[in-house]
């Protein structure tokens, strides 16, 4: 895994895929998220992005909206 | 007797299975985060008597939300002989491990793939009997939507304790027991969030939609009522003719003017609820919730809320106390406080009954609808200004998190069902307060205190010189106190207020005031607090005196200034 490659969530477009490769975030988010799948090697697809606004992402079968200041915790390799 | 407890992630449809097998009415609706407290029912589970517990959604047994909490504490004080673990079978792989999380503590398991039929359509395919020999325990696909799969329920069932190691069950594995397909068929999701979700568009659209929406309720449910109006009114007459012969003068009014009008006049609403629900179950159910949620997320962060407070404002279109209760999945005490000062001015079906009343009797149905639309977009900016207002600079941000399930085509069985238990609903609301309030009313206007004065008039006139500014005269100003108990006695209420006189009541209030104080009075009605219940909800809720009084004055307040505001500018306009 090269070190140039990692790229923050928040900064892919939409329809990108990613591999994620580390969160960075409070432990409230982390259990959260992981329950709902995003967690270290998932492959995470943005679906949607807004103007300044959250981003909808989608995690193996399930889709949700994550803010872009969350979203800029999570470290990916795109794919 | 039994304890059958239903434990699940959010949105996995455990309330609508609750409600399917007991008959009971909890809410539903496809959004995480519905039910937030313990709900229990006695039915008749496995050939017999079971007490079975509804209870909220949960992401992990270790930490969460206020109503994450409420499970935690359930399990550890209540003795459950078996948990029926509900999981929406198209995101199996991801909610499973919630149950073997409960299988290791020990707790005796049957796994409901719910939604089973939302998995066949999308090819996904789950090999019960392997992963039930893995797990080593009862695996049901079910769909609790069609009620199909129940089967089980009827026979009955010993639970074998599990085996040690079938306990130890990583994510990994589910690949072996679930094949999905190569690409989920999503189409349909993906297409209407092009739309929903578009940069641009997705805001005016929403805002379109409702506009429509409340066009559809005005012109619809407008006539029916007057419709059914009329019929009571024969029927009154009827009754009134054969009342007088028997009774003493006052006795056939209060039967007449005090319990009949009052009552039915409140009974011609239920049409508008029926259809109001109807559209309100439509729409919770869709999935648009998150949408919305999505959509508004910045603009609600502004002003230190989040997305989830603009689905609370949503549900409070249907009644504001649920939506308050809603509040118990956010962390944050700021954005839950903020949105609890906010969601009162959510119009409620309680208020939209007042203002259909009035729009009927002093605009033509064109402006009437309008008019109608304006409530609303006031009641928008009444919340975005109390935000702005309210808004903490250090507020305790929380990160956001929420699930965008797939849009689902509501069922009609489900959305007469939701609407058949709001009418309930209205009907149990109103035995209960309109009852008792139009009797309080009644001996109001026909206990004298001098000749000439009624104690309704007396207190009308005392508060008159609080009221005559905003042009709101004594007779409403009755209402407006009874309006403080519940939106749903107001129109009973002005109907004893104005009855003894051979004319309807919207003729009386025709000539009794102008359009211009009919604004004024409507105004004041969607801003001053909602019902009793509101309050008691906030405090319970937030268990903070200072929030509830805050409501309390901030509410009476603004509903003073801008109904004054209006009002004069009404004046002065035309
Ligand atoms: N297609 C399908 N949809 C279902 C089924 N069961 C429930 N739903 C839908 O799923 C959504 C969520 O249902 P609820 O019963 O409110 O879910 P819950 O688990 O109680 O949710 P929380 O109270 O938020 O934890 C609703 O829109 C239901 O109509 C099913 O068997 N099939
Ligand atoms: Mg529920």
């Amino acid at each position: 895994m090269q070190k140039s490659q990692i790229r923050l969530l928040s900064e892919l477009s939409q329809n990108s895929f990613a591999t994620i490769v580390e969160i960075d975030h409070q432990p409230s988010f982390t259990l959260k998220a992981a329950a709902l799948g995003l967690k270290i090697n998932k492959t995470v697809c943005v679906l949607h992005k807004s103007n300044n606004g959250p981003i909808c992402i989608k995690v193996n079968t399930s889709s949700f909206m994550i803010r872009a200041i969350d979203a800029a915790k999570i470290k990916v390799i795109p794919q | 007797m039994k304890k059958i407890a239903l434990i699940g992630m959010p949105n996995s449809g455990k309330s609508t299975f609750f409600n399917s097998i007991s008959g009971a009415s909890a809410r539903i609706a496809n959004w995480s985060g519905v039910t937030v407290d313990v709900e229990s029912v006695r039915t008749l589970i496995f050939g017999e008597i079971v007490e079975l517990i509804d209870l909220p959604g949960v992401y992990s047994l270790h930490s969460g939300s206020d109503d994450e909490v409420v499970v935690h504490e359930f399990l550890k004080n209540n003795q459950i002989d078996e948990i029926f673990f509900i999981l929406n079978s198209t995101q199996i792989d991801r909610q499973i491990i919630l149950a073997t999380e409960l299988l290791n503590m020990g707790f005796n398991l049957r796994i409901l793939c719910n939604m089973h039929d939302e998995a066949k359509k999308n090819g996904i395919k789950i090999h019960f009997e392997k992963l039930q020999n893995r797990l080593q325990v009862p695996i049901h696909p079910i769909s609790a939507k069609f009620k199909e799969g129940y089967e089980f329920l009827s026979k009955k069932q010993e639970l074998k304790k599990t085996k040690e190691k079938s306990k130890k069950f990583s994510e990994s594995e589910i690949k072996n027991y679930v094949s999905f397909p190569r690409t989920l068929d999503t189409s349909t999701t993906e297409k209407l969030d092009k739309f929903f979700l578009h940069p641009y568009l997705g805001l005016p659209i929403f805002f379109i939609t409702l506009f429509f929406l409340f066009q559809i309720i005005y012109g619809v449910a407008e006539p029916i009522q007057d419709l059914l109006g009329g019929v009571f009114d024969y029927f009154g007459g009827l009754l009134q003719s054969n009342l007088n012969p028997w009774l003493p003068n006052l006795l056939s009014s209060f039967v007449y003017d005090g319990i009949y009008l009052g009552i039915t006049t409140v009974l011609t609403f239920v049409p508008v609820i029926v259809i109001f629900f109807l559209m309100m179950s439509f729409i919770e159910n869709s999935g648009y919730l998150s949408r919305a949620a999505f959509v508004m997320d910045r603009m609600m962060e502004k002003m230190g809320l989040d997305g989830r407070s603009f689905v609370m404002i949503l549900f409070g279109f249907g009644c504001n106390v649920p939506a308050l209760m809603g509040t118990k999945i956010m962390r944050s005490k700021s954005i839950r406080y903020l949105s609890m000062l906010i969601i009162p001015f959510s119009l409620c079906s309680a208020r939209l009954q007042v203002f259909l009343f009035f729009t009927a009797i002093f605009f033509e149905p064109r402006i009437g609808g309008l008019i109608l639309f304006l409530m609303y977009i006031i009641s928008f900016l009444l919340i975005l200004f109390t935000a702005i207002i309210f808004k903490k600079d250090q507020a305790d941000n929380e990160s956001v998190l929420i699930e965008m399930p797939a849009y689902q085509l509501p069922t009609l069985r489900q959305n007469m069902l939701t609407a058949s238990h709001e009418v309930k609903h209205f009907l149990t609301r109103a035995s209960k307060f309109i009852l008792g309030g139009v009797i309080v009313v009644w001996l109001l206007t026909n206990v004298y205190i001098s000749p000439e004065l009624s104690v309704a008039d007396s207190i009308g006139k005392a508060l008159n010189p609080i009221f005559d500014p905003i042009g709101i005269n004594d007779k409403l100003i009755i209402a407006l106190i009874f309006g403080f108990i519940a939106k749903e006695i107001v129109i009973g209420a002005l109907a004893v207020i104005f009855s003894g006189n051979d004319s309807t009541l919207p003729d009386l209030l025709f000539n009794y005031i102008t359009w211009q104080q009919a604004i004024s009075f409507m105004i004041f009605t969607l801003i001053y607090t909602p019902c009793l219940s509101t309050i008691a909800v906030i405090k319970n809720q937030s268990k903070s005196k200072k929030l509830v009084l805050t409501s309390l004055i901030w509410s009476l307040l603004l509903a003073w200034v801008i109904s004054f505001v209006t009002y004069q500018s009404l004046l002065f306009l035309y």
